[in-house]
């Protein structure tokens, strides 16, 4: 009878056991991974800023003969390339993409009082595809924010928290437009 | 060690194929909750911006061909379809369902969001289906449809000619298929599509195919939405890890019980 119940203690405790740790080894896991998406998020919008990059001295190539008289606004995409070409942290890389975006607003808007350049196919192709990066990078914007959220909202929950402190996880931070990017568009005709 | 009679014995076998299916559901449970856990964990991707690697997707079934499979039972076009085919067995103290035939075939199809489509590759895909779901009982072979005799004898699961026809055993056919236009969530693996040449892409998702990644990662399709898959392993996960647990503390210690650990 003893035997029975004994073997019986022993297969709860060791079943317990084995349960308890198999769950703790998922949260651990689980934490693991939506801290890693962060890092790839990021990493994935780092891959479209580059791609955007290297598109652009080929817009500048293609417009420099049409607006000549633009030397300003070229410059300062030649300068924002330069920056985010030089920037090796995420904030320098941040602030060098809304100067990159700035500057090609700035270009696609002037470029309106050419019409000779609006026609050329060159030109309409490579603003097609930096127009079609640029909307990458906006969804993998929002991607990198779901990313973020899943990841606060997991090390704060039950039971996540408990593991979550053991390693020392912190809130991350979302990505932010700047400023002047909220600002509404005076539309005139 | 006491002498057990045939009934016991049965009985004892009954108890150890509980305590194996008891250690089969806990471990279950387990992968299902590390899949929950997944699925949780991955945020949605637009299609129009995926990156490589492990990735969860939403969309409609939309056929890049002109020619879809044909689903075996309800000949319903469909780029995807499982089916089960089961024999209503008597036996002398039981009768059961038993599983004679199952089977699958796959396409390639697209997958359209608002931002764009994506090809998917549905081989070595874990689907699950509810949808488009075909499930019906006929007395005997001779009772079957016509399409689905040829199709089952065809794959050797019935015999035909005249002996075939003549089984009087209840059979049940079960059928799930992908079909265009249905909603569907996948979370697989976005890899180089091989039927693009590179640097030939209109579009850069063009160049990107959704298929079972490599090292056995998870490759997972179902016609639910996100928050309909997580309910379902809501109740499923804690079912199998407890239901389980309860079947081999039960087995077990009737086994020990019929062993004789707890005394005479």
């Amino acid at each position: 009878m003893l035997l029975g119940i004994g073997l019986i203690i022993a297969a709860v405790a060791v079943l317990g056991g084995l349960g308890l740790l198999l769950y703790g080894i998922g949260l651990y896991n689980g934490l693991v991974q939506v801290k890693n998406n962060i890092q790839k998020s990021w990493a994935n919008i780092d891959v479209l800023l580059t791609q955007r990059a290297e598109e652009l001295p080929k817009l500048i190539n293609s417009v420099k003969g049409y607006m000549a008289h633009e030397a300003g606004t070229l410059e300062k995409l030649t300068l924002a390339r330069t920056q985010f070409l030089n920037a090796t942290s995420v904030a320098e890389k941040s602030e060098a993409d809304n100067a990159m975006s700035g500057a090609l607003k700035s270009l696609f808007a002037v470029a309106e009082n050419y019409p000779q350049l609006k026609a050329d196919g060159s030109f309409l192709q490579l603003q097609g595809r930096i127009s079609g990066i640029e909307n990458e990078i906006a969804d993998r914007r929002e991607f990198y924010n779901d990313a973020v959220n899943t990841h606060n909202i997991r090390i704060a929950s039950i039971p996540d928290l408990f593991v979550a402190r053991l390693m020392g996880l912190q809130p991350a931070e979302m990505f932010k437009a700047a400023p002047d990017k909220r600002q509404d568009v005076e539309v005139k005709f | 060690m006491r002498n057990f009679s045939d009934e016991e014995l049965k009985t004892i076998l009954f108890a150890m194929m509980a305590l194996g299916g008891g250690i089969f559901s806990f471990a279950r449970g387990f992968r299902n909750l590390q899949l929950k856990r997944l699925i949780e964990n991955t945020p949605t991707s637009k299609i129009r911006s995926l990156a490589m690697g492990l990735c969860e997707i939403c969309g409609i079934v939309e056929n890049p061909r002109e020619r879809l499979l044909e689903a075996p039972f309800t000949q319903r076009p469909c780029v995807y379809y499982t089916y089960t085919v089961e024999e209503y067995r008597r036996g002398k103290n039981s009768h059961e369902w038993h599983t004679i035939g199952s089977g699958r075939d796959d396409s390639q199809f697209y997958l359209r969001d608002e931002t764009g489509a994506v090809l998917v590759d549905s081989l070595g895909c874990d689907a699950e289906l509810s949808a488009n779901h075909y499930r019906k009982e006929f007395s005997g072979v001779a009772e079957l449809p016509a399409q689905a005799h040829t199709f089952l004898t065809n794959f050797g699961v019935i015999s035909g000619g005249f002996w075939g026809r003549m089984t009087t055993n209840k059979l049940r056919l079960t059928e799930y298929c992908i079909c265009p236009g249905d909603q569907l969530y996948v979370l697989g693996t976005a890899c180089d599509n091989p039927y693009v040449a590179e640097g030939t892409a209109e579009h850069g998702h063009a160049d990107i195919m959704l298929c079972r990644g490599p090292k056995r990662m998870v490759y997972y399709i179902s016609d639910q939405a996100e928050h309909g898959i997580l309910r379902r392993f809501g109740w499923r996960v804690p079912l199998q890890i407890f239901g389980g647990a309860a079947a081999i503390f039960g087995s077990l210690a009737f086994l020990l019980w019929e062993l004789g650990a707890f005394g005479a």
